[in-house]
């Protein structure tokens, strides 16, 4: 059975712009995203693999207790959903909403962890789909202006911390 | 590459200026002062992972690199380090 994964606009169009979505169906993992996120994504192409999900009851009351705090909403609605799906992680490589919940001290917030485009260049190069991780990590760093950045930062640990 | 690039009034005045004492032209000007703003963000982004790499190994300490790097970067390096670190974690219960 394939696992899910709660994913932010911000991640997918990184992939997208570096020509790496097209891998996200080649992978165990589904990629669900809510209602907000497919909003924000324009191709269509990329909206081939994921699956849209719709928030309701609890979930939505969630993601607008966390819209109260200022966290944008496409970002609420993946924490709700992630929630919902009993992950304890969203994917997202949005600099704004990683420097609010470092920040913030909600509980709701904390407890959620955050995982970037370089989890997708560790499952791509585990099931041989790449062969260069750092290639195609300077290419979405450089194609999304994240020189210098969180973003740029928390990939980078991340695939140091795992070997790469 | 070929660039179009539109001065105000005060970054003309100053090029004029500048024109008068150097000898040379608004181009080579032009063109030194993007090699230089080139050169210093090459710089500082090789600085940036020098700074990351010695965070991550708990080599230099949070005031440390507020004190070596400007504002933005450091919390760049700080906010990143953490959320990679728990990035990590997650991947690694869920099995690599």
């Amino acid at each position: 059975m394939s696992k899910s994964l709660a994913v932010d606009s911000s991640t997918l169009i990184a992939l997208e712009r570096a020509g790496l979505a097209k891998f996200l169906n080649k992978i165990n993992y589904s990629i669900i995203i809510p209602e907000s996120v497919k909003e924000e994504i324009k191709s269509r192409y990329t909206l081939k693999f994921v699956k849209v999900q719709e928030l309701k009851g609890r979930t939505l009351k969630n993601s607008k207790s966390l819209e109260r705090l200022n966290i944008g909403k496409g970002e609420a609605q993946c924490c709700a959903l992630a929630n919902r799906l009993k992950l304890k992680f969203i994917i997202c490589d949005d600099r704004k909403f990683i420097r609010q919940r470092f920040f913030s001290d909600n509980k709701k917030l904390q407890n959620i962890r955050v995982l970037g485009f370089s989890f997708f260049l560790h499952i791509f190069y585990k099931k041989r789909i790449i062969n260069n991780v750092w290639e195609n990590f300077d290419k979405i760093i450089k194609l999304n202006n994240w020189e210098r950045s969180e973003i740029f930062v928390a990939n980078y640990t991340f695939l140091k911390e795992l070997g790469y | 590459m070929k660039a179009t690039i539109l001065l105000d009034k005060k970054a003309e005045n100053e090029l004029k200026e500048l024109k008068k004492i150097e000898k040379t032209s608004k181009s080579e000007l032009i063109r030194d002062a993007i090699n230089q703003l080139y050169l210093k963000e090459k710089r500082a982004r090789e600085n940036l992972l020098f700074f990351v790499n010695l965070y991550n190994d708990g080599v230099i300490t949070k005031d440390l690199l507020f004190l070596l790097l400007p504002r933005k970067d450091a919390e760049a390096v700080v906010i990143g380090s953490k959320t990679g670190k728990e990035a990590v974690e997650i991947v690694k219960k869920l099995g690599g």
